[in-house]
């Protein structure tokens, strides 16, 4: 007697909650950038104030949000969060971003040492500047970094559409994190390409930051050229069809 | 596969009739007159008359996909397993009456020790109903008619589903409006606790009533369900629809916690490993401390310069506000310098869970799962490589005992195992085997004799990209007479 392979229910509930199985290939098709975890599995929440909130003070919301994820199943934290007071997101993604070749430990060293550049900087100011004056010198490097690339994230971009065989450049507005991205990424573009034989990273980069955070420099005007572009394609606007 | 039940001395015997090939055939008396043939064949082979069951050896006959198993069929298994359970039962020593299936499992597994990696594969011993696929029985009288009204629906269990759910809805609905015309509007009733419970899946639902449904079906029965439940129905139809809802457990309960042992001086420690990529920890809490953390013997300070390791090590203290209240010693191997850290890290939550409420460590898993670990490198086999680059399999360097632990990782990762990325690799699947380890700069795999066949063609290939060696050694001709009659200028080793 020859009895079948048997199809034992427990097969498929351990493919339901787990980890995807590498097995599916297809031809001609490369996947880029891939996560071993399912689409059941849930982003973690780092903060712990979160967690140590009691009960009383929970809205409907919170309480309900809370059970569920007990039963749910959540990915592991990645190993740049920390949970600690001096963990910035802005910075780390800017770190990753001025990251060449996976040298983490160059790219933050930069980065510290930039914050560092634009405190001194800061600081030699403030020495010298008059009492009234001091009052309006920020000195918090990490309030300086995120109002400068605040200043410099465009409001509005241009996207090349295809019509009639031509590509125009359509003025499209662009969601918070592609806004985010092309501010970071002009600052990261001009550092490096724009600056003199001997000047190193962080020096160029203070500079460039505290420009921006005047609302001077390349930077902002590379961001206000965008904008004067946008506004001359404005009859292209209909173009735009979401 | 054998069938089921594990045969043993006494009054069950099977014996294998060479040369006699029997069908299976699905109606009852056919049984009867094949074993009656048999008895009446050769003479010194027969069966003892004790049973007259007939084990029929299927060679190169695909099992065909239509197979269906007569009632009296699937009791005659289930005697047979029950009476095989009383004898493994003895076998083993232990009392038939209390024997359970795990006992079985065990059982089993030690008196058929199995090297195969694919668990399906291995000898079970499982109730019938469990092994064959629960069948209809006819669905129609002697006169032809169908018993069911549905029946030419095509899906009559469904449909009959369906029609009952709406009925309930409709009834539902009735009550409501006469309650609402009275004057009496029902109170608001309390949520039900509807995240402790899921709706049965499509193949659960499929299991239930022995029927093949699409995806819109399925959907459409869900939202039937959740219409019912928004309406506030009474206990009776809660009840009914708890039928289709299945528990879900806490995630935090399937962490294991780790007991507290004492050392010789009397002081609380907890020890737990960790694994993160290829990097292996264990790591040795002690309740008392000042947060002094020593790794193979080396200040942390030391031996992680980098901040974002400490960092690492730091946060499961952090998070539980433990900083400097707890001592760890921990021996790490394997991986760079950042899977190292993630490995210690994933070791010191473990270990903190005994010393730390049930809560925390919810909030632990939740926040992070440190607890679970993270997730492993995939072989990179899409990069660069066309789909059909192959790996290549060298008994040369094959070494048999060390590929099991790495398999058995594999397996227990549901079939990807943390391997080294490397690009000479094609999809496994193409050729149904495991996929290969990287050592060095050879690819070797254990593959089954099939693909020894193919290593000719294989290696063409891999000639415009291997700057590494490739053996290619088959047992079926010398590799000399492999590389003369190709002609193929292979960057292989100098005395290919």
């Amino acid at each position: 007697m020859a009895a079948r392979a048997a199809k034992v229910a427990r097969g498929w509930s351990a493919s339901v909650l787990g980890v995807r199985p590498a097995a599916c290939w297809l031809p001609g098709l490369t996947q880029v950038r891939w996560s071993r975890y399912g689409p059941e599995y849930r982003d973690p929440r780092v903060e712990k104030e979160h967690y140590r909130k009691p009960a009383a003070e929970l809205t409907e919301e919170e309480r309900y949000d809370r059970e569920l994820r007990k039963t749910q199943l959540i990915k592991a934290a990645p190993a740049t969060t920390t949970g600690s007071v001096f963990e910035d997101p802005v910075i780390s993604k800017f770190t990753n971003m001025m990251m060449k070749g996976g040298n983490k430990v160059l790219a933050r060293s930069l980065m510290t040492q930039t914050l560092e550049a634009v405190k001194r900087k800061q600081f030699e100011k403030y020495q010298a500047a008059s009492a009234e004056e001091q009052a309006t010198i920020e000195r918090n490097p990490y309030v300086i970094f995120h109002q400068a690339l605040k200043n410099c994230e465009p409001v509005i971009g241009l996207v090349p559409i295809l019509r009639g065989g031509h590509f125009y450049q359509v003025p499209v507005p662009l969601a918070e994190r592609r806004r985010r991205f092309l501010a970071m990424k002009w600052m990261i573009t001009e550092c490096r390409e724009k600056k003199q034989r001997r000047t190193l990273m962080p020096e160029k980069l203070s500079h460039e930051l505290l420009e921006a955070f005047r609302n001077q420099g390349p930077v902002i005007r590379r961001k206000q050229e965008m904008h004067k572009m946008a506004e001359a394609n404005r009859a292209l606007a209909h173009y735009r069809w979401w | 596969m054998a069938a089921p039940c594990v045969s043993c001395c006494g009054a069950l015997c099977y014996r294998l009739f060479i040369g006699s090939r029997v069908t299976l055939a699905p109606r009852q008396g056919f049984w009867k007159t094949a074993a009656a043939e048999f008895q009446r064949g050769a003479g010194s082979q027969l069966l003892k008359p004790i049973h007259t069951t007939v084990v029929t050896t299927k060679k190169n006959v695909p099992v065909s996909r239509h197979e269906t198993y007569t009632e009296e069929f699937i009791k005659k298994q289930i005697e047979e397993f029950n009476i095989g359970k009383r004898h493994l039962a003895n076998m083993m020593g232990e009392d038939p009456e209390t024997f359970t299936q795990e006992d079985i499992d065990r059982a089993i597994a030690y008196l058929l020790p199995s090297g195969l990696f694919e668990k399906r594969a291995r000898p079970i011993m499982k109730h019938p109903e469990q092994i064959f696929p629960k069948q209809r029985a006819i669905q129609w009288g002697e006169d032809g008619r169908p018993f069911h009204f549905l029946f030419y629906t095509g899906k009559q269990s469904y449909y009959a589903l369906m029609h009952e759910v709406y009925g309930k809805v409709l009834q539902v609905e009735k009550h409501q409006n006469q309650l609402q015309v009275k004057g009496v509007l029902p109170e608001k009733t309390e949520i039900r606790d509807l995240i402790g419970s899921r709706w049965l899946i499509k193949e659960e639902l499929e299991e239930m009533l022995v029927e093949k449904l699409s995806d819109q079906d399925y959907t459409q029965f869900i939202r039937l369900l959740e219409k019912l439940l928004a309406l506030q129905c009474g206990p009776a139809e809660e009840e009914f629809v708890q039928r289709f809802r299945r528990r879900v457990p806490t995630q935090s309960q399937q962490q294991l916690r780790e007991p507290v042992q004492y050392d010789e001086r009397g002081v609380a420690f907890s020890a737990c490993e960790g694994k993160r990529k290829s990097a292996r920890a264990e790591a040795v809490v002690y309740e008392q401390g000042s947060g002094r953390i020593t790794v193979n013997g080396i200040d942390y300070l030391l031996y992680f310069p980098v901040l974002q390791d400490r960092e690492q090590l730091m946060f499961p203290f952090h998070f539980l506000d433990r900083l400097g209240k707890h001592d760890v010693t921990c021996t790490v191997s394997g991986g760079g310098r950042s899977s190292q850290a993630g490995a210690i890290r994933l070791a010191m939550a473990r270990a903190l869970c005994s010393f730390v409420s049930e809560k925390e460590v919810e909030w632990m898993r939740q926040e992070t799962t440190k607890l679970l670990s993270h997730r492993s490198l995939e072989p990179c086999w899409w990069a660069d490589q066309p789909a059909t680059a192959a790996w290549l399999w060298s008994r040369k360097n094959w070494d048999p005992n060390s590929d099991v632990q790495e398999r058995a990782d594999w397996t227990q990762a549901d079939g990807c195992g943390g391997m080294g990325g490397h690009e000479n690799v094609c999809c496994p699947q193409r050729h149904g085997v495991s996929p290969p380890e990287h050592r060095g700069g050879v690819v070797s795999a254990t593959a089954p004799h099939c693909i020894r066949a193919h290593v000719l063609l294989i290696s063409i290939r891999l000639s415009h990209s291997s700057s590494q060696r490739v053996f290619i050694t088959t047992t079926d001709c010398p590799s000399t007479q492999v590389m003369g009659c190709l002609h193929i200028p292979v960057e292989t080793d100098s005395k290919h």
